[in-house]
């Protein structure tokens, strides 16, 4: 229970003990996978910039393989299209805040770990296990922010962001991989 | 003399205001007690009933089979639908804390009375049974056994409140002696973030139950369109196939691209939507070709360039399997049909598939409907493909 609870504290420090990234301006939303997620009244005056941030909180990662998601959004005033793209998720290591990482811990490993070559066999001991597998799977629970990208704007308004996600990757649609976004400008 | 007075004047002053300081503070503490239980303010509440009361009812006959040699007929807005349910629900009938077991033949039937968006199936529940006696389960005795906070309508066969916890409740009772029958309707409305929701459901339900034996007022079936049913649609479910169509409509004029698909399957609600880059080139509408040619066949058969089996239709069908024109809806929709063959029982549904042409293509939305192609779903996929909202 308190194992469980820790991972929860850490990210709690971090996410109020870090803000250098621009005022926060539509807080965490989890995405919705099969609808269009719209975040309106967007007041943006000329020279911000609308930052796109996206979360991942993912549990039992293999070797931190994280699922690339594809965002696809289109930034609208009154009605006009300001900005449509299509930008990848994930995908890079870079401009990642509020990370929080832990390997699972040991005594998971023998129900948890599996190897590539062979399915885990329960009637083994765990030291001739680690000694037979030679690639191991590393399982994680990993969460943290990254950047996306960022929307220049050039004239003052209130702004409508529609936007969805997917992913071809199977790991997206595990329950253990939540993915949201939050927007900040700068 | 003069001061004298004046000094009076002040203490009674004084007191005469520090008197009715606390009688503000009385008054305003039973308000807002008031408005902590009800959530919103009474007058509001009050507004929400009158416009409640005020919606048209579009009413089908439902039976519901309880065995083999009984069932029974309800009329239910059109967007309900019975499911069977087999445990208590949500407002006690009899005392809780009685152990006293009730006698087997008095047992009544559950029915559990749905929508797409209802909160489990107990929410709201049934009770069919028999008694000689009129004035089984009365109201009085259903106030006796809930913790009831605010009592917000009542009368001889109905209690609407809200309990300890916040929740709005219904209880009606309606009894048939011509078959001696009773029939008891619980319900408890969905917790949506929105107090105002909460109590249009609830006066909607209050309506439901009101017309739940009358069966002099069934509508016809067969004019139905859109345009005739909103205004009897409750406004918790008009908001939530709002979400829907507004993200429909949205794919439509930012996202969907080539061709691009997109699936939405929840709540019991199923939408397909894509865009066809061929059709899009060409300007074929392959709605109006199948209409034309009364298609009979199977998918695979399927004379023009078309994404119908590889798109939607590949989830649950062969190539093989038989597709057919049943009827046109409208000028921009028809309902087919697709057969599974190859199984011991040939299973048939029904589709519904528009057109929708916009600046931004040619594009298609398909849903699972109903024989006849008249479910609440078809009326407004139809209604969409002409007017992009509901």
């Amino acid at each position: 229970m308190m194992k469980s609870l820790f991972p929860i504290l850490i990210i709690f420090f971090s996410a109020i003990s870090c803000n250098p990234v621009g005022e926060t301006v539509s807080e965490e939303k989890p995405l919705d996978n099969q609808l269009v997620n719209t975040v309106e009244n967007l007041d943006l005056k000329e020279g911000d910039e609308l930052v796109i941030w996206g979360k991942m909180d993912a549990s039992f990662l293999k070797n931190d393989n994280v699922p690339i998601f594809e965002l696809h959004y289109n930034l609208s005033l009154d009605g006009k299209t300001i900005d449509n793209k299509t930008v990848p998720m994930f995908a890079h290591e870079d401009k990642i805040i509020n990370s929080t990482y832990e390997i699972q811990k040991d005594e998971e490993k023998d129900e948890e770990e599996e190897t590539v070559n062979e399915p885990a066999e329960n009637t083994e001991t765990p030291t001739e296990n680690t000694e037979e597998k030679p690639v191991k799977i590393v399982k994680s629970n990993w969460s943290f922010e990254q950047e996306i990208i960022r929307i220049p704007i050039t004239k003052d308004g209130k702004y409508t962001l529609d936007y969805k996600a997917g992913s071809s990757d199977e790991a997206a649609d595990s329950m253990f991989t939540k993915v949201s976004v939050i927007l900040r400008k700068k | 003399m003069m001061k004298k007075t004046y000094f009076i004047f002040l203490i009674s002053l004084f007191l005469f205001s520090c008197k009715n300081d606390k009688e503000n503070e009385d008054f305003s503490k039973t308000d807002e007690y008031e408005n902590m239980v009800l959530g919103i303010p009474q007058a509001q509440i009050d507004s929400i009933r009158k416009s409640e009361e005020k919606k048209q009812v579009i009413l089908k006959k439902v039976s519901f089979d309880i065995d083999s040699a009984n069932s029974v007929d309800l009329m239910l807005p059109i967007s309900n639908y019975l499911k069977e349910y087999s445990f208590s629900g949500n407002v006690n009938l009899t005392d809780p804390n009685s152990t006293s077991e009730q006698n087997e033949a008095e047992v009544p039937t559950t029915i559990s009375i749905k929508n797409n968006f209802s909160d489990g199936d107990s929410a709201e529940l049934l009770l069919v049974g028999k008694s000689n006696n009129p004035n089984i389960y009365p109201v009085s005795d259903i106030k006796k056994f809930n913790e009831i906070e605010k009592v917000l309508l009542e009368n001889k066969d109905a209690l609407l409140y809200v309990d300890a916890f916040g929740r709005k409740k219904m209880y009606y009772r309606q009894y048939n002696p011509a078959n001696s029958t009773y029939y008891l309707y619980t319900v408890e409305v969905p917790k949506y973030n929105d107090q105002k929701l909460q109590y249009a459901e609830l006066f909607s339900v209050y309506k439901k139950a009101q017309n739940l034996l009358a069966f002099n007022k069934e509508s016809l079936v067969e004019n139905l369109t859109w345009e005739k049913i909103k205004p009897s649609v409750s406004d918790l479910e008009l908001k939530n196939y709002d979400v829907y169509y507004k993200s429909l409509q949205k794919e439509l004029k930012y996202f969907l691209k080539n061709n691009d698909s997109v699936n939405i399957n929840k709540d019991r609600i199923q939408f397909y939507l894509y865009r066809d880059e061929d059709h899009t080139k060409n300007t074929f509408d392959q709605v109006t070709i199948l209409a034309n040619s009364e298609y009979s066949g199977t998918f695979y058969d399927l004379n023009f360039e078309n994404r119908l089996h590889k798109g939607y239709f590949k989830q649950i069908y062969d190539t093989n399997d038989e597709f057919r024109f049943v009827k046109k809806i409208s000028e921009h929709s028809i309902l087919m049909s697709a057969t599974r063959s190859g199984y011991s029982s040939n299973e048939t549904n029904y589709y519904i598939i528009s057109s929708i042409k916009t600046e931004k293509g040619q594009f298609y939305l398909i849903s699972p409907t109903n024989k006849d192609g008249n479910d609440l779903t078809a009326l407004m996929n139809d209604y969409f493909s002409k007017h992009l909202k509901i």
